[in-house]
């Protein structure tokens, strides 16, 4: 009764759509041909996706870009929170927290379109500021290296707040007491955190890690406000990849199918890395 | 005596030089997280010459509000009326429905009902664009493209599994005794959920509102991906627009 719904709301919006898509994704269906084009094909679609040299370049680099920004977010997010709740620090922390997650306020979309501002070739005070450093004039979204590097420094910018918010509030929940016992038997700061604080916010750190690796797979809007994709599609990730195939090529039944394609990949790491969060959840239950 | 006082000298020095290698460390941080919003809101205060230029500098004393006349005479007002409504309406219905089926997932036990939570959990996981093809072709059928409603059911969709999941844990904290003393003060099942339940976990509303509120707003792009030209105008106006807008 108090279900039904919420459950008929998303059956309509989520599940059905789902269940079209998943039609879609056996047809030929192109939306620039007549409808009378339409016809039932099989796995045409997705083998033809698989054999898509797009989308497995896109597929590799979507993959690598996801683990390195997640990797640095957290650790960065990490090393700021850790460095904000260190004791000593107390009363300088507090105007850095509110600075900090200033980037949380910023959507994907605007997110790139200020660094696009700031990465011109010719206006761009990043540019600028690298011609002034003696580094010459680096063309940051003109050659596939920089823009790489760029769109992995754009979205560390953008999502690392959020990383520190959460491993921040995970830290507060560390009870001292049994770091100061470590400390009186002679563990040094390194021991510490990796035998103590580690493992007792590691459900935390497990949660900041799915959220994350699942949000950078599905990067699509920094991707097309910054790069575009481009140079030479360098830049593009899967979600880039289908919108180019589905929206401007038009060529839905296809974009389906990579869409398809798509979500089994998120979810199987999501799922193993939801696996991941429920071990150490026993973990954590074993030692208490 | 002597040796022990500077130890603790040492010790007092070593953590100065701590706090304030710290200090430097985060004050480089904050520049890089900084910078970029500073930026944006220097550029919208400048004439074009200032920033259409090689050596941009820092800081200016050439200020203007030109660009901001530029957007709210060209229809910003609508945008942002637009966004406030979708995103109201996208609050309401998300905290309505997620609210009830949060109670419902966690006071009844039936069959199916963890398979039914974790579904709810993995439609999270599906990614945005599987959804734009079929939600077109199906709001074209029904007629709710280009209208605001069509907008809010697309987001209320996208937020109901986080919202209903949080409203999940919430309820949890609730113990089961008290609704037994409601049903034994001749409580309905809907009086339980809206004189009980749903009063108690009132305080928590906030972080779903906040929550929904923020993935409504940020959704706006993936949504009309392409169709936003604003988004992909290299015009500091449009950005700033665009940030106002979300």
């Amino acid at each position: 009764m108090f279900i039904a719904p919420a459950l008929l709301l998303l059956f309509c919006v989520t599940i059905i759509p789902l269940g079209y898509a998943m039609g879609i994704s056996f047809m030929k269906y192109n939306l620039a041909r007549p409808a009378s084009a339409i016809r039932f094909c099989g796995f045409d679609n997705y083998i033809s996706i698989l054999g898509n040299e797009d989308f497995a370049n896109a597929t590799l680099w979507t993959l690598s870009y996801a683990g390195i920004v997640s990797a640095v977010e957290i650790v960065l997010g990490m090393a700021i929170a850790l460095a904000l709740s260190a004791e000593h620090m107390n009363r300088l922390s507090r105007p850095f927290k509110t600075i900090l997650i200033i980037p949380m306020m910023v959507g994907g979309a605007i997110c790139g379109t200020i660094w696009k501002l700031m990465l011109y070739p010719m206006y761009g005070v990043v540019t600028c500021l690298g011609k002034q450093l003696g580094l010459g004039a680096i063309d940051w979204l003109g050659t596939p290296q920089y823009s790489k590097l760029a769109l992995i420094m754009v979205s560390i910018w953008g999502a690392t707040p959020m990383c520190l918010l959460i491993l921040m509030a995970a830290l507060m929940t560390v009870p001292t007491d049994i770091s100061e016992a470590a400390r009186i038997d002679g563990a040094n700061t390194p021991q510490q955190f990796f035998h103590i604080t580690l493992p007792s916010i590691r459900n935390f750190v497990a949660l900041v890690v799915t959220l994350r690796v699942g949000d950078a797979l599905r990067s699509f809007e920094n991707v097309m406000t910054l790069t575009g994709g481009g140079p030479a599609k360098s830049t593009e990730t899967i979600g880039a990849v289908i919108y180019r195939i589905a929206f401007t090529k038009s060529n839905t039944g296809q974009g389906s199918a990579a869409s398809f394609l798509f979500f089994i990949l998120v979810s199987v790491i999501s799922v193993i890395l939801m696996k991941a969060i429920q071990r150490g959840d026993q973990n954590g239950a074993a030692r208490a | 005596m002597k040796g022990e006082m500077k130890m603790r000298d040492q010790r007092a020095v070593r953590a100065r030089l701590g706090t304030v290698s710290l200090f430097v460390c985060l004050c480089v941080v904050s520049v890089y997280f900084v910078f970029p919003v500073y930026w944006m809101i220097s550029l919208s205060f400048r004439p074009a010459t200032e920033f259409l230029t090689e050596h941009p500098s820092l800081f200016t004393t050439r200020l203007t509000l030109e660009h901001y006349i530029a957007v709210l005479n060209g229809g910003y007002f609508l945008y942002l009326s637009n966004s406030l409504i979708v995103s109201a309406a996208t609050v309401m219905l998300c905290l309505v429905l997620s609210s009830m089926a949060g109670y419902g997932l966690t006071r009844f036990a039936f069959r199916g009902r963890k398979a039914l939570g974790t579904g709810v959990f993995l439609i999270r996981m599906v990614p945005g664009l599987v959804y734009i093809i079929p939600m077109y072709m199906i709001f074209r059928f029904v007629g709710l493209t280009d209208t605001l409603r069509g907008l809010v059911l697309a987001y209320c969709s996208g937020s109901l599994p986080l919202s209903i999941w949080l409203f999940m844990g919430f309820y949890e904290e609730i113990p089961s005794t008290i609704y037994e003393a409601g049903l034994i003060d001749g409580c309905s099942e809907y009086q339980l959920f809206r004189l009980i339940a749903f009063p108690l976990v009132a305080s928590s509303i906030a972080v779903v509102a906040i929550l929904t509120f923020l993935g409504a707003s940020g959704r706006m792009e993936r949504v009309h991906a392409g169709a936003d030209a604003d988004v992909q105008e290299p015009d500091k106006d449009a950005a700033y627009r665009h940030r106002a807008d979300v």
